[in-house]
């Protein structure tokens, strides 16, 4: 979704390209509404804010807000789908059922007028009913000022609670037996914390310099190369992109390395 | 922070709710990395059933719920209680010995636990009395809430004893006495909820903006283009894109 943000309003552009006529000002309404949102999420971001870029997410927010209308007609809830439908069928129930006497081509005409007639209702309906009252419309209301109290945003990210889940919890899942799963879930996690902090604590030793016997370091070395982010990445991604652990072929072969290589 | 997770489909939809601490004067490069280990586990909820809205009975489960979680929460919060009023002291990273007061500053989660967690409904929010119409304007003249308020009166005297009449708690959405967060120390509830990035913008605003432009493209006609200029976006390092978005 975020690499989405960064070009999807080019895409944008691009697609408007040559309006018509009657098409040029939707078209411009729509860019500016798209490339207000996008700045304000580009902005939002920022790992640190001046008073000049809060200013700057304020005017998008309000851009935003101004130029919105555009897309109203497209935030159409089944509520009012709903209503839709209880209109034409009321339209549809009023109209008069003498038509058998009148000539086609009158009839066709009015039928004409008649869909017009529903059509200009539709549109009425659905632009006084259809609203932005969204949760997430007014959180963004509340950006700015929470900028100025407590400082950036990406600081109080939900994605690490996510990532978290797959070491901490879901790891336990995998291993567990199913039979009192969280039980087994804590515990394993405790196990893993455990080895994790001791593990971290050895190695911030050895970076400050305290002598450790040799067994230890040895088996850091071992862990280390093999520390946890590498079981998440290729999990995330399905590859494999370790190179360094793949053994050296021309040692194992015992030919030089230009004969491999040719 | 905490956050539901989901566990497996099988075995009747398996879920778990991992409620975990971080310390807020760490470096937010460093507690949002996994090998650091800055996050621990704290508690592990089980999922309280999903009750629906009819029936009598249903009403008292839900009082029931309510009442566990605030319960369960206030086991959790309990060993803070103490040290945020009269601080203990603790051994730090530089080998000194500091007289803290660790306080419950930011509750990290989505909307929706948001609203379990301080007993509000799902259409407002927990920082404000803004009323659900108005959401969509750009408005910021409501007056934050003061859970204090809600959680001294209950349902009868709350009309009797406050004196703005018009106001009930229907209409401010909230639920009384239901906010896990009120009784802590120095801390704010309304102060706990934090913007979100991941669920308001990328997978909440960008998901209906992406849906408003299908419709407007496919209004004008111009959908087709739109999905050719997609598809022939160039791969670059560092970018990915879905092409599960297009259309077809």
């Amino acid at each position: 979704m975020r690499n989405i943000g960064r070009c999807v309003l080019s895409v944008l552009a691009v697609a408007l390209h040559q309006p018509g006529s009657a098409q040029l000002i939707p078209f411009k309404h729509a860019l500016g509404c798209v490339r207000a949102l996008v700045n304000f999420i580009m902005m939002a971001q920022y790992r640190s804010h001046t008073a000049e870029t809060i200013t700057y997410i304020e005017d998008y927010l309000n851009t935003f807000h101004k130029m919105n209308n555009i897309f109203l007609e497209f935030r159409v809830t089944k509520h009012i789908h709903a209503k839709i439908d209880e209109q034409r069928r009321g339209l549809q129930h009023d109209r008069p059922k003498t038509r058998e006497c009148i000539a086609p081509s009158k009839r066709r005409r009015m039928c004409d007028a008649e869909r017009e007639e529903e059509t200009e209702r539709l549109m009425d309906l659905i632009f006084c009913e259809s609203h932005f009252n969204l949760i997430k419309m007014h959180l963004l209301c509340h950006f700015c000022d929470h900028i100025r109290q407590f400082g950036n945003i990406p600081m109080y990210s939900t994605e690490f609670g996510q990532l978290a889940h797959r070491t901490q919890i879901k790891g336990g899942w995998w291993q567990s037996n199913k039979n009192d799963p969280s039980r087994q879930i804590v515990q394993s996690y405790c196990q893993q914390h455990g080895i994790q902090m001791r593990l971290l604590n050895l190695e911030s030793q050895r970076r400050c310099g305290t002598d450790l016997s040799p067994d230890v370091v040895e088996h850091l070395d071992i862990t280390s190369t093999k520390t946890a982010p590498d079981i998440p990445r290729r999990m995330l991604k399905g590859r494999r992109d370790d190179v360094s652990n793949m053994p050296d072929f021309s040692r194992v072969l015992r030919v030089a390395i230009q004969i491999i290589c040719r | 922070m905490s956050d539901q997770t989901h566990l497996t489909n099988f075995s009747r939809d398996k879920k778990a709710w991992p409620v975990c601490i971080t310390l807020g004067n760490l470096l937010s490069g460093r507690s949002n990395s996994p090998t650091s280990m800055a996050v621990l586990l704290r508690a592990l909820l089980p999922i309280p059933p999903k009750l629906s809205k009819s029936s009598k009975a249903d009403q008292h489960l839900r009082q029931i719920k309510a009442d566990t979680i605030r319960n369960v929460f206030e086991l959790i919060f309990a060993p803070l209680l103490d040290p945020e009023h009269d601080g203990v002291p603790i051994d730090c990273a530089d080998g000194k010995v500091q007289w803290c007061f660790p306080i419950l500053a930011p509750w990290i989660a989505n909307h929706m636990e948001n609203i379990a967690l301080h007993g509000i409904k799902s259409n407002v929010r927990p920082r404000c009395e803004m009323p659900a119409v108005e959401l969509g304007t750009n408005m910021k003249v409501y007056p934050v809430r003061d859970y204090a308020i809600y959680h001294h009166y209950d349902y009868e005297n709350w009309i009797r004893e406050t004196n703005h009449g018009d106001i009930t708690p229907e209409s401010l959405g909230i639920r009384l006495g239901q906010n896990v967060f009120y009784g802590l120390n120095r801390v704010s509830p309304s102060d706990l909820h934090k913007p979100d990035m991941l669920h308001t913008l990328y997978l909440g605003l960008f998901k209906h903006m992406m849906d408003w432009i299908q419709g407007f493209l496919k209004k004008h006609g111009r959908l087709e283009a739109f999905d050719e200029v997609w598809k022939a976006l160039p791969p670059y390092q560092g970018f990915l894109y879905s092409k599960s978005l297009l259309r077809g």
